[in-house]
C-alpha cells in the first residue's frame, strides 16, 4: 500500500508542469540586497537549493547562485545554521 | 587620457557599535574617497540598521549603505585597496551592474505590471471555478442526501433490529 502511494506522489511530482519562477517574472537583474525573495531558493540549512527540486532554468541558477552567496558575504543569508 | 567608465555598486557595512552622530564623517570619507578617484555617483542609499545573519567580529548589529556611481576600471582596484584601510567599514562589496536607462525602466515597470494583471486575473479565475464546483457538489449533495438518506437510514435501522 504504502509503496504504491509513493510512486503515485513521485509520478504526480514529475507529470507536474516545471517552470522557471525567474522566467514567468522576467528578471534580468538578481540583486542580492532583495534576500528576502532570494530566501526561497535556499534549504532549511541555508544551502542552495538545486535546480532540478526548484525547477529554475540555467541561466537564472547562475544568476541566482551569485547573488545569494553576496548576500552571504554581506551576512544578510546566512552560510549555515546551526 | 581617455577612460570608459563602468557603472558600479558599492555596499559597505558601518559597524553597530559606532554611535550615529559619527557616521555623517564616515560617509564623507567614503564619498570623498570616492570623488579622489573621479568618481560620479548617481545614487546613493541609506538601507539602515539591520541584524546579521552570523555574528562578524563579534557583532550582530551593521548599518548598510549603498552607492551606484560610474568608475574607471582601471581604479577599482585603487578603490578597493583604500577601503579595506578604513577601520570604520567593517565590510564592503564593489560589483559590476547594468545600467538601467529611463525607457528601460519604464517598460520594465510596464511589463511588471502586465504580470501582476494577468496573475490577478488567473486568481479571480481560480475563485470562480471554485465557487462553481462547491456550488454543483453541494447541490449533488443535497439531491443524494434528500433520496438516499431515507434508504441508508431504514438499511441502517433494519440492520440494528437483527
Amino acid at each position: 500500500m504504502n509503496n504504491n502511494t509513493m510512486t503515485k506522489q513521485s509520478q504526480n511530482l514529475l507529470n507536474k508542469k516545471r517552470y522557471c519562477y525567474f522566467c514567468v517574472n522576467i528578471t534580468k537583474d538578481m540583486d542580492y540586497k532583495q534576500w528576502q525573495q532570494l530566501q526561497r531558493f535556499t534549504s532549511s540549512y541555508g544551502k542552495i537549493v538545486p535546480r532540478r527540486r526548484s525547477g529554475v532554468c540555467l541561466k537564472h541558477q547562475r544568476k541566482l547562485s551569485k547573488a545569494l552567496k553576496r548576500a552571504r558575504f554581506m551576512a544578510l543569508l546566512p552560510y549555515t545554521t546551526r | 587620457m581617455n577612460t570608459e567608465l563602468t557603472h558600479y555598486e558599492l555596499t559597505y557595512i558601518i559597524p553597530g557599535n559606532v554611535p550615529e552622530d559619527e557616521h555623517p564623517k564616515i560617509l564623507e570619507k567614503v564619498n570623498e574617497l570616492l570623488t579622489k578617484f573621479e568618481a560620479e555617483v548617481t545614487s546613493n542609499e541609506d538601507l539602515g540598521r539591520r541584524k546579521f545573519a552570523y555574528p562578524i567580529n563579534h557583532l550582530r548589529h551593521g548599518f548598510y549603505h549603498t552607492l551606484e556611481f560610474d568608475l574607471a576600471a582601471s581604479n577599482v582596484k585603487k578603490l578597493e585597496d583604500e577601503m579595506k584601510l578604513d577601520s570604520n567599514v567593517l565590510r564592503f562589496l564593489i560589483i559590476k551592474k547594468r545600467l538601467v536607462t529611463e525607457e528601460e525602466k519604464k517598460e520594465e515597470k510596464k511589463v511588471i505590471e502586465k504580470i501582476a494583471k494577468t496573475k490577478i486575473a488567473k486568481v479571480e479565475k481560480k475563485e470562480a471555478d471554485k465557487e462553481k464546483a462547491d456550488k454543483q457538489q453541494k447541490e449533488d449533495k443535497k439531491k443524494i442526501s434528500l433520496e438516499d438518506l431515507d434508504k441508508k437510514l431504514d438499511e441502517l435501522l433494519d440492520e440494528e433490529v437483527i
